[in-house]
This record gives C-alpha cells, structure tokens and sequence, in this order.
C-alpha cells in the first residue's frame, strides 16, 4: 500500500514536469507566433547598419566612435509644414546636407550631397508600408510619405543607403520660407555674388560684396533658370558659400546674446519638421556653434541630362573617400 | 586639298560634339517632380466608334482634377486607409486576394492610387470600356489591380508581361484604380492565428493539470 502511494506520488510528481515543460513549450511559441504575426513596421527601421570595417585602398578602416550625424533638408516648399493628407507629396528635398559631429575632436564637417544624386529610393503605400525601390533623384525621396516625418526618413534612409549604411541619427527639414527668417535673424550675411543674375535680381552683380537681406537671400541660394549655368552643381557652390557666411554670422549672435539659440529655435520651429525635441535641437545646435567646423565637402560626379530631368551620379571613388574620412579611422 | 577637306571635317566634328555640351549648360533642365502615376502604355476601347482619350492622373495631383473626381479619388483614398482598420467592402475584396493569391490580406499593400478618365469623346456616352495596359512605377511584388466602379471596389482581372513589366485589364467603367502589392513576398504567412489557439489550449491543459496535480500532492502529504 505505502509501496503503490510511493509509485503514485512518483508518478504525479513526473506528471507535473511534463505538464510544466508543455506549458513552457506553448508559451515560448505562442511569444514567437505573436512575433511573427505583429502587423509590420510602417516605416522600415533602417539599413542594414555600417560595416565595422571598411577597406579603402588597401588599407582597413574601423568605425570613429562618438560621431553623431544630422540630416538637414531644404525643402522646396514655401508654405509652413502642414501634414499632407496623402501618402505622397510635392515636397522635394531641394537641398540635402549631412552634419557629422565628432564629439572627440570636437568638430563639426558637413557634406553637401546633390539632390540630383541617383539613389535607391524606398516607395511607400497608401498606409505608408514598404512597396519597392525605385532608383530616382534623391530628392524625390522626400515625395513619398507624408511630407513630414515619414517623408524625411525615407530621405534618411536613401541617404544612409548611398553612404555605405553609416547611421542618420536625427534629422531636420526646413521649407523655404526659413532662409529669409533665420538670415535676417543673424542680421543679413554678407557675400560676393559668384554669378551673373542679370534679369534675376539686378542688386546681384557678380564679383559685387552685398549684405542678402530677406529674399534676396533665397534668390541667391535657389535660383538657377535664368542663368548661364543652370545645374544644381553650380547652385550648390553658391549654397556652399552662403552656408560658410551663414555660420560665421551665427557663431557671432551665438557669442554676443546667449539666448541666440533657443530663441532661434523657437523661431524656426513654425518652419521645421524634425525628430528632436526643442530641447534637443538646441543642444545640437549650441554643439554645432561651439565646435569648430572643419569645412563643407562634396560628392564628385557627372552631371548627365537623363531623359527628362537632371541625373548625378558620384564617383565611386570619392563617395566611399568622404565616407572613410567622415566615419572611419585607420585600424592598426 | 585633302588636308584642308581634313581640317575641315575636324573642325565641324568638334563644333558638332560641343554643341549638345554647350547646350546642356545654357538649356534649363527641370528638376522632377511629384510621385508619378503608373505609365498609361495604351488603350483600347472596346467600342471601335469610340474617339475618346484616356487620361491618367496620380494621387499627388488631384487638384488638377474636376470636383467629383477629384471627391471620388478622395473617397477611394477614405477607404482604403479604412480597411486597415474597419470591415469595409474594399477589405471583403482585398480577402479575395488571399483566396486567389494565397497571400494573407496582413501582407498587401496599396501601393499607387491614381484616376483614369476618358476625354474629347464626341461620340458616345457610354464607352462600353477600354482595354489598358499600364507600367507601374514599381514591378516587384505586384499582385493586381483593384478598382472603385459603379458597384463599389472590385478586384479586376489582369495579365501580367514580367517582361515588359505592364499589367493589362478590362473595364466597363472608368473610376479610381489602385495597384496592390505583397509586402510580404518571401516570409511566412502572417495573419494565421489557427496555432495560435493552440498554444493557448496547450497553456491552459498544462496549467490546469498542473494545478490539479499540485493540490492532489498537498493533499497526500496533508
């Protein structure tokens, strides 16, 4: 009798690791198939992520730590940023900077990317899922999507894409209406105009020092019909200039009025559509101020007249050089 | 006379080949614009009498279009965000997808809404439709083509040319079109809940045993 309670209790007691081990079993897979079966991203996440090592002439090359990047759009737009109703938009990203902060060398470098760069652009639907690629000018990146938020990851993924899968951190656009606002809040910037703009803007002579005030300022950075040399590679030696001005001025407000930033940024938030709090872009802006900035680089390439439009494509050569010196250091 | 024929070959050969250089500076190139609609290939009414043209005009530019179809693009667009979310008739039809295609409902997607009217036809009223023939901005993963008519949504027949990468289709009247799309090409079919609810049983008997197990052992040693 005590034998056969014995055998019984035996029993219920390996029962009871069965039963435990079904019912860790089920849940483990009842996790997996809810994972599995999660309605997908919206947005993709991202690339696949920078290589860690990079060979470039022969050499191998590590990932720079502490480097944050920022994605700076110039949309094309003058209206304040409304949520489009759609799942495309007109809002190309006329103008595409990236600002590389190395936080050890305390530095700032930005490169200047074509818009009319040919790149692996992702399509989105209606509800904003993955469709396709399409291989377009990158500006046209920022079409697909909302006109905000998704519009300018989709941007920063063709970006991230196109410069070997280096990680966009944040991301910032600004319609055109900014340029006139925030240059008139440094006080105007003083250029010498580097083109003709004859039957453009006659206060423009070229080879004349000005000081752009309001929308002469935008006239300078945006135009190009109407001049002898219309590409956007040209505008964007313009750009560039007006950019250095740019910071100059505003490292100036920045050391005589210490408030300059946050009220910068508030100013310019009617205009801005980005993935920063106000808190945080003051603190990148007040970063990008105090560091010292190396320089603007670019992209070489071929403009070539596609079949309707513009097309850029870079040198293979110069795009992974800028990449490896922005985002790599020599592995010993 | 042959090196001056010469010389004059070579200098109209290079001012020849300096011209479309010279030209693509000075000549303003438009920068693109907009997400384009599906590439309108070609059409075929099925009247033979019938003179009209077709139009196509994407989602992004609907302000070109009069006000009922501009309001009719708009409401296809209503429903088709709806049927995400709600049992809406758009989503009856995209069911049918899953029985044709064997691809869940989860993993379609819209991928272009656009509009395709008929214009200058001064023959008749009714065009007893048009055979089209379209070139999607995307080819892969591409799955059919449904379309907003007189009845409400419908999944239009189609064939496909991997080749030429268009998609053909009749219809009886012309109204909002949208191409769907697998998101989904390569994994395993999600929105299968049946295992699901075999884990849960699982869960449920196994814990229930246990339980039962856990207070017959108590009791014994009570």
């Amino acid at each position: 009798m005590g034998r056969s309670r014995e055998l019984e209790k035996r029993y219920l007691h390996i029962a009871a690791v069965v039963f435990l081990f079904i019912f860790l079993l089920s849940t483990v897979l009842l996790i997996v198939n809810l994972w599995e079966n999660r309605d997908s991203a919206r947005f993709p996440e991202g690339t696949a992520g920078p290589q860690s090592v990079l060979e470039y002439n022969g050499k191998e090359y590590g990932l720079k730590e502490g480097v944050r990047t920022l994605l700076v759009l110039g949309l094309d737009k003058f209206d304040e940023v409304e949520v489009d109703t759609g799942y495309t938009n007109d809002r190309q990203a006329d103008f595409v900077m990236l600002l590389v902060i190395d936080d050890n060398d305390k530095t700032v470098t930005a490169l200047h990317i074509n818009r009319d760069t040919m790149a692996d652009i992702t399509v989105l639907g209606l509800a904003g899922e993955k469709i396709g690629m399409v291989n377009k000018q990158l500006a046209l990146a920022h079409t697909y999507g909302n006109g905000k938020e998704v519009s300018c990851r989709n941007t920063a993924e063709a970006v991230s894409s196109l410069l070997y899968n280096i990680t966009i951190d944040h991301y910032v656009s600004v319609t055109m209406d900014s340029v006139p606002a925030y240059n008139d809040l440094v006080g105007g910037v003083e250029i010498t105009v580097l083109d003709d703009f004859t039957g453009i803007d006659e206060d423009l002579v070229k080879g004349e020092t000005v000081t752009l005030m309001g929308d002469k300022a935008l006239t300078y950075i945006r135009s190009r019909k109407g001049l002898d040399d219309s590409t956007n590679s040209t505008r964007m030696v313009r750009q560039r200039q007006y950019l250095n001005a740019l910071y100059k001025k505003s490292v100036e407000c920045k050391n005589s009025d210490e408030n300059f930033v946050l009220n910068a940024v508030l100013k310019m938030a009617d205009y801005m559509v980005s993935d920063c709090s106000t808190n945080q872009l003051t603190s990148l802006a007040q970063t990008i101020i105090d560091y010292k900035f190396t320089e603007i680089k670019t992209i070489e390439g071929d403009n070539v007249v596609g079949e309707q439009h513009m097309e850029f494509f870079p040198d293979v050569e110069s795009l992974k050089k800028n990449v490896v010196e922005l985002f790599y250091v020599p592995k010993n | 006379m042959k090196r001056i024929f010469a010389f004059f070959m070579t200098v109209v050969l290079v001012v020849a080949l300096s011209v479309p250089a010279f030209a693509a500076l000075g000549e303003f190139i438009a920068s693109p614009s907009g997400v384009p609609a599906p590439k309108l290939v070609s059409y075929t009414p099925l009247s033979p009498e019938c003179t009209g043209k077709l139009v196509i005009t994407p989602w992004s530019e609907r302000h070109t279009l009069d006000d009922a179809t501009r309001a009719r693009l708009e409401q296809a667009y209503n429903d088709i965000i709806n049927s995400q979310v709600i049992n809406n008739q758009l989503f009856d039809e995209m069911k049918k997808f899953e029985e044709s295609h064997g691809i869940s409902h989860k993993d379609l997607a819209i991928g272009a809404l656009f509009d395709i009217s008929v214009f200058d036809c001064t023959h008749h009223e009714a065009h007893d439709g048009f055979i089209i023939t379209l070139k999607p901005e995307v080819w892969g993963n591409i799955v059919g083509v449904i379309h907003l008519g007189e009845n409400g949504w419908e999944m239009v027949e189609d064939t496909m040319d991997d080749e030429a990468q268009t998609i053909t289709f009749t219809v009886n009247d012309l109204s909002p079109f949208a191409l769907v799309y697998n998101t989904n090409p390569d994994g395993p079919a999600t929105g299968d809940s049946s295992n699901m609810w075999i884990y849960v049983v699982l869960m449920v008997v196994s814990v229930s045993a246990l339980g039962a197990i856990t207070y017959n052992l108590k009791k014994r040693e009570n």
